[in-house]
């Protein structure tokens, strides 16, 4: 009895060895992968010059990168001179099915009003109305008008499609690079997937 | 004799099935940013932050291990109660939220690649308890217990 007790054992012991081993490689698979290209001028956040530079996929309607907005925020406010952000568009929309017109709306915002981060901070600030509204074009344009942007400029933009291809580019990249989660970050390069990482690259960094 | 042994088969199939949506699930929490899981535990207003952040570092690794080792069959058992505490656990979870009408954009089961609306989602944990219940009652014949039991028992 004890014989076999012990053989299931050493089999358990194996599969979670094995297992462990395997999903620590593909977590890590994606540190072979780099972004420093710079985003559009009114997507970029901070001292150009900077030492350190933070190029974020994120995605409007998710919450993780909602809450690391408020940490980049704080962090460029407090050395404005160290970093410089470049944000990218991932829109996740197998679960956030208005993010990509989101991200359509906002570029035209930057483009047309160079207000892209005070729209996307509303954006983040409320993604719960928008995410799931049926009416979020609308909402869009309350947000437009709320950052003080000039709608009719917006709306022609969003009308005629003007900024799809800048979204499509970011995402293209971000395939290609096989990132499938937000916020992704790169720091000087080096990848980190979430918040946490984001911070532990960072440390090193300074 | 003929159903007895469809029915090992079947309740074989299902307890694979079973084995690979926990593996799926705990796989791709744990490659994907840890904040997206802890967010989803907190839109279900349990528990505070702090406890959001312990489960999302340990339940992923809990459901790969426990999807491997039930769908091998091995300790199946012992296996079969973590995993009927687990579905269970959860179903409870979705049962308050949906009592409750609380807004779950994203339910947590598999990150962000995949999400059902809660309801959805509470019938398909019934249908894995259910498959659970069936593997543990009736797959025992074709798994690694069995095989090492036949084997070493001499």
């Amino acid at each position: 009895m004890r014989k076999i007790i012990a053989i299931k054992f050493i089999i358990v012991f194996i599969l979670i060895f094995v297992s462990t081993t395997i999903v620590l490689i593909f977590r890590e698979r994606n540190f072979s992968v780099s972004d420093k290209t710079p985003s559009p001028q009114y997507r970029i956040k901070g001292n150009k010059n900077a030492r350190i530079v933070i190029v974020e996929y994120s995605d409007f309607a998710c919450p993780a990168c909602a809450y690391m907005n408020e940490y980049l925020k704080n962090l460029l406010s407090y050395f404005p001179s160290d970093f410089v952000l470049y944000f990218k568009h991932l829109p996740l929309t197998n679960i956030h099915p208005n993010s990509f017109n989101a991200a359509v709306w906002a570029e035209c915002v930057g483009m047309k009003e160079n207000k892209f981060f005070e729209f996307g901070d509303i954006l983040f600030k409320n993604r719960s109305e928008w995410a799931s509204s049926n009416d979020y074009i609308k909402l869009f344009e309350k947000y437009t008008k709320q950052v003080g942007a000039d709608l009719n400029k917006v709306k022609e933009c969003y009308k005629n499609q003007e900024s799809v291809e800048l979204v499509k580019s970011d995402i293209k990249k971000a395939d290609e690079m096989r990132l499938d989660s937000t916020p992704t970050f790169f720091v000087n390069g080096r990848i980190a997937v979430g918040g946490s990482s984001l911070i532990e690259e960072i440390k090193k960094e300074k | 004799m003929e159903f007895e042994k469809r029915r090992k088969i079947v309740s074989f199939l299902m307890r694979v099935a079973v084995g690979f949506v926990l593996i799926y699930s705990g796989y791709i929490k744990i490659v994907e940013p840890k904040e997206q899981f802890v967010d989803s535990i907190l839109s279900y207003r349990i528990v505070g932050e702090r406890i959001a952040s312990i489960v999302a570092d340990f339940l992923p690794w809990i459901e790969l291990y426990l999807g491997l080792i039930f769908a091998f069959g091995i300790f199946i058992n012992i296996i079969s109660f973590f995993i009927f505490g687990i579905f269970g656990i959860f179903e409870v979870i979705l049962l308050q939220a949906i009592i409750r009408g609380l807004e779950i954009t994203n339910c947590g089961c598999f990150g962000t690649s995949h999400s059902n609306p809660i309801g959805v989602e509470f019938a398909l944990n019934l249908i894995w308890i259910i498959f659970s219940w069936f593997s543990f009652k009736y797959s025992k014949d074709i798994s690694i217990d069995h095989f090492v039991e036949k084997k070493f028992s001499k």
